[in-house]
């Protein structure tokens, strides 16, 4: 994998509802330096830039990881500890995406510094509308603090 | 005046009189009567204790009280007399077992006094009575009570664990219901979102049938979508936490009615929401009960002719009734017990669309607020809803 810029990194085991992910921010043009990956541990792998992404630099981080909080094996919970434990990482911005609405869910993953917490709607539409509003906010209208 | 003497014979005479009026008086009583001496070995005893005893009167001379009890009674008897004695008592009142000539056992309850002569005692006197019958009413009913008392002990020991068992089969079954309804919306998402695609895909090259074919799906998704919120409205009933305001209801009446009426529901439907008597209560539960009336209501008299529904509420002693009436197709009063089941419809889908949930949320958020529900209708001629919150 090469090393370019990534606008979102999308961590989502299921390759369906990636796929709608994917369709619904290329409705809105959003798409671009788009990276989808299945496991939490891919998703490690892509942010600190090992294993098959070693190629990559780790201050091409994405402008926002949108993280699905039931993986299979590490959670999305694991992921965002993990990446808000590394000095290096800490400050890129983790919408989470799930069908839960579980408050503790919601609590925990507020304590470790999420940026946004989206249900899943079962809705299509709402789903698009969902995914666009984040994609948007995240990069076009947010503005990162400038790496010391 | 000299005093007269007294004459002795006349003295003999009263005496005898007197011994014989009081040894009738013994004899003939009902009452075992007896006595010894100092030992405690008979040396009296009247008709009743030989008819009731079964011995002679020879037989019964000589032999020693305790003799009288039943064996397994004899140390605490001894023990018994002998701290009344020591303690200086004058009377003493004993129930016991006692044992006749045949060895039967019979009940006793018994007056003993000790006969004194200058601080000696030399002998005893009793008084007995046969108290078997009643030593045995007691026994029986002490044995039901105990009985009574085992098996309430016991009623509610199965209460309480059939009552757990319950709560935690509910539990289970909420869980259940709940994550089965999240699993079911990944599916959803997928189906919706992919026969967008489609639509979107074939465009123009998409003919009638399937235009149809795509839309049945839509509808069906959009189906299993109402059936999975409301199956998810009903577990949020279950656990979410009371919050307990004081609320307008005509207020939230009106808001709630203004939020779910579809245009043509706004446009058709003749509606009253007039002043109600303030409830206490969590607001989004009173919210989602209002709700289901309210569009329950509307769906069942959009189809009529005459097209009206009368809210209403009322104060009586310690709670509060509030009502939806509507001139919708009713119900027939023999069908009232499934209105509040899950999942139990008195229509077909093609007469009205709903999940069947809708009034099982109400029930249970009416139930939460330990309040009731309940419905009064007749076929073709409207349905009334009634919840009932308690005041204070």
């Amino acid at each position: 994998m090469s090393d370019q810029p990534v606008n979102i990194l999308l961590v989502e085991d299921n390759p369906h509802h990636a796929e709608l992910a994917m369709r619904a921010l290329k409705m809105h043009n959003l798409a671009e330096h788009f990276v989808w990956v299945k496991t939490g541990e891919d998703a490690i792998d892509f942010i600190f830039c090992r294993g098959e992404f070693a190629s990559r630099t780790i201050g091409h981080a994405p402008k926002v990881v949108l993280l699905d909080l039931k993986l299979p094996k590490k959670s999305g919970l694991d992921v965002l500890r993990e990446i808000r434990s590394d000095e290096r990482t800490k400050d890129i911005p983790v919408v989470m995406l799930t069908t839960s609405r579980e408050q503790k869910d919601i609590v925990e993953g507020h304590n470790l510094g999420l940026n946004g917490y989206v249900v899943k709607p079962d809705d299509f539409e709402k789903f698009a509308e969902a995914i666009r509003s984040v994609g948007y906010y995240w990069l076009v209208l947010n503005q990162q603090p400038k790496k010391k | 005046m000299q005093p007269q003497q007294p004459d002795l014979q006349e003295l003999y005479e009263k005496l005898r009189e007197s011994e014989e009026k009081y040894r009738r008086f013994v004899e003939n009583a009902a009452d075992i009567i007896y006595r010894t001496d100092g030992e405690g070995r008979f040396i009296y005893v009247n008709p009743v204790s030989l008819r009731i005893f079964g011995y002679t009167e020879e037989e019964f001379m000589g032999k020693h009280y305790l003799e009288l009890f039943h064996p397994d009674f004899r140390n605490k008897a001894r023990q018994y007399y002998a701290t009344q004695f020591f303690n200086g008592q004058y009377t003493s009142y004993l129930e016991f077992p006692a044992i006749n000539k045949e060895g039967k056992q019979f009940w006793l309850g018994q007056n003993v006094q000790p006969l004194m002569e200058n601080g000696q005692i030399f002998g005893f006197q009793a008084v007995a009575r046969d108290i078997t019958e009643r030593v045995i009413a007691e026994e029986a009913m002490k044995r039901s009570d105990e009985e009574v008392r085992k098996l309430n002990a016991e009623l509610e020991q199965r209460v309480a664990e059939r009552t757990a068992q319950l709560e935690n089969a509910n539990k289970e079954l909420e869980a259940f219901s709940y994550s089965v309804s999240h699993d079911l919306r990944a599916p959803l998402l997928t189906i919706n979102g992919f026969t967008q695609f489609l639509g979107m895909h074939l465009g123009e090259k998409l003919d009638d049938e399937g235009k149809r074919l795509l839309s049945i799906i839509r509808t069906n998704t959009q189906t299993m979508q109402n059936l999975i919120s409301a199956l998810l409205m009903l577990s949020k009933t279950n656990k979410k936490e009371l919050e307990m305001t004081q609320i307008d209801m005509q207020e939230l009446a009106l808001e709630t009615f203004n939020d779910i009426a579809s245009p043509e529901a706004l446009q058709k439907i003749v509606i009253t929401i007039p002043e109600m008597p303030e409830a206490r209560g969590d607001r989004l539960l009173l919210r989602q009960v209002w709700s289901n009336l309210l569009s329950n209501a509307i769906k069942f008299t959009l189809a009529k002719d005459e097209r009206t529904i009368i809210v209403g509420g009322r104060s009586e002693e310690n709670r509060n009734v509030y009502f939806v009436k509507d001139s919708g197709a009713g119900f027939d009063m023999k069908d009232a017990g499934k209105l509040f089941g899950v999942f139990s419809r008195l229509h077909s889908d093609e007469e009205f669309e709903g999940t069947g949930i809708g009034l099982s949320i109400v029930r249970r958020a009416i139930h939460r607020h330990k309040g009731e529900v309940w419905a009064e209708g007749e076929v073709g001629k409207g349905a009334t809803f009634y919840f009932v919150l308690p005041v204070g």
